[in-house]
């Protein structure tokens, strides 16, 4: 290892080395102050810009082969920094209004994403494993913050439970993997699949390498909160605060799904594979994305609560993102990162103004409470009528090019009815979206005194007017994220 | 004859009765163990692949399994206790704020 | 016997195992899952896993089982019957459970099945894979050098440097060797993992500081 293996690796080292200056920081600070979420957002823009410096440098496997740095993962390590970002904005109107404690707050937001950019970047099996491990604790203790309160408790003991069960599964199946294939080196077992390399003939068995394929695709699609599991999400959504919410149902789940490309597109199932069960495998995946599309919208449309909906709909964004995983093709890497970056921005700001709105005794979750919205806050209401029409993917926002080149994909690949039960559920998923906007902008509130609330220019404000008109420039120039991920992917 | 099949056949009985376990069992903290049963049987099939490939690097992640296990086992239980101060209960069916 | 000791541990791992998974005491478990651990090092040792033996005595015995066990008594007053819990029968857990079992035993010993790999150059090649995996050398290979290295020299090539130490000398050598070499990168990873779990557990558990301690520290600061 040399200098050129700590460059590629500055981002993660900015990261972990800004968790413990927060760490430092708080507990040599003798009044509770504000500067951890200044510190944290200094370190995400650091790690930002390591990564876009990162990006022209020549690609390489770090650490003799443990850590891609290429364009790819640079793309991924930007998003999940920003995404840290703009959690660490639009929590602290929030925090600072229910008296929490910051510092440890934004150090595990630091090392969630430390461990996002290892799974984004793993190389090998272990650092994919040690890198979700270090996202989902984080996330576990995250869910759990609000200590005092009862609904946050059994979110991070829910999460807790299901995600260790889960971790299970996921390391079976590398252990099934790397007995079948002798190695945990994704570039190798990239090698084994194409038949380029020979197989370790003795253990090599194309069962068993099945069986630990669809136990890691287990492992991942808990993590994604795909169909058959995602029990867990709605509920650990909704008893967690509402800014760990936004920040765990997208940071988390882009992240699960960087790893799904390593895993799957590249390592596991490259195109061409010879492998036996290639084809079973894409059939699978393809199933649960159909129907956690199919069951998130479903389910979304029957819920009266805000922060609900919002789970039920982001399984079947995870559908989406997985329907692109599942057509192993080059447009469906694409269609999957500019997803990414989508849908976290959408999903981020949707539930950064459900926290603005939430009072701070717990209620206001009530869709009837959006009821009027547009008197009451025009902008939050503007803001969030972009955001709604966004997520239901209606054209001139960024929400529908994200999904027109996942859907694409799956024609591309061969699998026109995945495409159109994708097309279908996004017909279910538009009612629910616009009642939003129906009931902001043209239902009247019956006992309330409309009196518009000035809108104070905070933190949270900021960073959904930034994310709202980060969607509308990539809505109305879609080229822009096209052109520079389709450089970044070439 | 000790094979490597016996191996993993072992490990197979092993993941199975900490799976239905999971499932099964309404304590939290029994459910942990059932966890940490699998862990184990993941750990045991790693090494049995690692012996007979004659390669270490199965080893190197068992050992990294065992510290995160503890890792959780640690923030597992700062979790059970928070819930216990605020309910003093540990079954998830009592759990029931949010319908799950 | 070899065997014989191997099949002892493997029967204290299994019937731990079982008795943590259904009995009703939740003492009991933790004491069965004891009987698992240890079971499980010693097949370890049989594997010629000497170190990672000893870890897992560290770990799981002494450290994992210790933490579980103060949970037990944390939160189960000996006075209150919540000590005991109900596991009824669940037809659904035990189907799908052992559904897992089956399926995981018939991929490792089944009846035989053909099954076509498709080869390299396009031609479809039918192997019976089911019956062939039964019958590769390794289903009835003892843990030994030798029968390794043969194997291994035919499908890799001759032994490399690390290959040919293994064995009885244990492996304690090779892993750290690995560890501050090949995986110096999970292994400084690893160390964040720990300060999220140390953060994490005692953010989460701490006791709430009283009105009279906060009086009291702010006097003192």
């Amino acid at each position: 290892m040399n200098y050129n293996d700590f460059i590629a690796v500055l981002p993660l080292i900015i990261l972990a080395m800004t968790g413990l200056a927060v760490m430092m920081w708080d507990a040599f600070e003798k009044v509770p102050s504000r500067s951890p979420l200044l510190l944290t957002v200094v370190g995400g823009m650091g790690a930002i810009v390591a990564a876009v410096a990162n990006l022209t440098a020549a690609p390489v496997i770090a650490f003799g082969g443990l850590f891609f740095s290429n364009t790819y993962t640079g793309f991924f390590t930007i998003i999940f920094s920003a995404a840290a970002v703009l959690s660490a904005l639009l929590s602290e109107q929030f925090l600072k209004e229910r008296e929490m404690i910051i510092g440890e707050y934004c150090a595990l937001i630091l090392f969630s994403v430390c461990g996002m950019v290892m799974m984004a970047s793993g190389a090998n099996l272990i650092v994919t494993f040690l890198g979700l491990e270090t996202m989902s604790i984080a996330f576990y203790v995250l869910a759990g913050i609000f200590r005092k309160e009862e609904s946050s408790n059994e979110a991070s003991l829910k999460y807790f439970l299901l995600g260790s069960f889960a971790t299970g599964f996921f390391l079976y199946g590398i252990a099934l993997v790397y007995g079948t294939t002798g190695t945990m080196n994704l570039a190798e077992i990239r090698t084994i699949m194409l038949g380029l390399a020979p197989k370790p003939a003795a253990t090599y068995s194309s069962l068993l390498l099945t069986l630990g394929m669809l136990f890691i695709i287990v492992g991942l699609a808990f993590k994604v909160s795909a169909f058959p599991f995602h029990q867990w999400a709605p509920d650990v959504y909704e008893g967690s605060p509402t800014v760990v919410a936004g920040f765990m149902s997208t940071a988390g789940k882009t992240a699960a799904f960087s790893s799904f490309i390593l895993l799957f597109p590249y390592a596991l199932l490259p195109t061409a594979a010879v492998h036996l069960g290639s084809e079973k495998i894409q059939i699978v995946l393809a199933i649960l994305a159909a129907c956690s599309m199919l069951y998130g919208n479903i389910v979304a449309v029957s819920q009266t609560r805000i922060k609900r909906m919002l789970a039920y709909s982001s399984i079947a964004h995870a559908g989406y993102m997985l329907l692109g995983v599942s057509a192993l093709n080059e447009n469906g890497i694409t269609g999957v990162a500019i997803y990414s970056a989508v849908y976290i921005l959408m999903q981020i700001s949707a539930f950064g103004i459900v926290s603005v709105l939430e009072k701070s005794d717990g209620n206001g979750f009530e869709l009837e409470d959006y009821v009027g919205l547009s008197k009451r806050r025009p902008w939050l209401a503007f803001l969030l009528a972009i955001i709604m029409l966004s997520l239901a993917g209606i054209p001139p926002f960024a929400g529908f090019f994200g999904k027109y080149y996942l859907f694409l994909a799956a024609i591309n690949a061969g699998m026109v009815w995945l495409a159109i039960v994708g097309v279908v559920s996004s017909i279910i998923a538009s009612y629910f979206y616009l009642r939003v906007i129906v009931l902001m902008y043209f239902r009247q509130a019956n006992d309330q005194v409309e009196v518009s609330v000035p809108e104070k220019i905070n933190t949270s404000f900021v960073a959904i007017a930034f994310a709202v008109a980060a969607l509308l420039v990539l809505g109305i120039y879609p080229s822009l994220l096209i052109n520079t991920i389709g450089y970044l992917f070439r | 004859m000790t094979s490597l099949a016996n191996y993993l056949i072992i490990s197979a009985i092993l993941f199975s009765i900490g799976a239905a376990g999971v499932l099964f069992r309404r304590n939290a903290i029994i459910i942990f163990m059932c966890i940490e049963l699998m862990l184990n049987a993941v750990n045991l099939t790693l090494i049995a692949f690692s012996q007979f490939l004659g390669e270490q690097s199965g080893q190197v992640l068992v050992f990294f399994v065992m510290t995160v296990a503890a890792a959780e086992a640690a923030v597992g239980l700062a979790i059970v206790i928070a819930i216990y101060r605020n309910k003093e209960t540990v079954h998830i069916d009592d759990l029931n704020l949010l319908k799950g | 016997m070899f065997d014989l000791i191997f099949y002892i541990f493997a029967f204290i791992t299994v019937v731990g195992a079982a008795v943590t998974a259904i009995h009703r005491n939740i003492v009991y478990a933790a004491f069965a899952l004891l009987f698992t651990f240890v079971g499980v090092a010693g097949l370890y040792v049989m594997a010629n896993a000497d170190f990672l033996a000893v870890t897992q005595m560290m770990v799981y015995v002494g450290g994992i089982l210790i933490l579980l066990i103060f949970g037990v008594m944390l939160t189960n007053r000996i006075q209150s019957a919540n000590i005991v819990v109900n596991a009824g029968p669940k037809p659904v857990v035990a189907i799908l459970s052992l559904g897992l079992l089956a399926i995981l035993c018939a991929a490792f010993f089944g009846p035989s099945a053909t099954h076509s790999e498709k080869s390299k150059d396009g031609k479809t090649a039918s192997v019976s894979s089911w019956s062939n995996y039964t019958q590769q050398p390794w289903a009835a290979t003892q843990w030994n050098k030798d029968a390794n290295e043969r194997i291994l020299s035919e499908k890799f090539g001759a032994p490399s440097e690390v290959k040919t130490k293994e064995g009885s000398s244990g492996t304690s050598v090779e892993i750290g060797k690995l560890l501050l070499s090949d995986y110096l990168l999970p292994f400084e990873i690893v160390s964040i993992v720990l300060l999220v779990a140390l953060i994490g557990a005692t953010m989460i558990a701490r006791k709430e500081p009283t009105l009279e301690e906060e009086a009291l520290s702010e006097s003192l600061s």
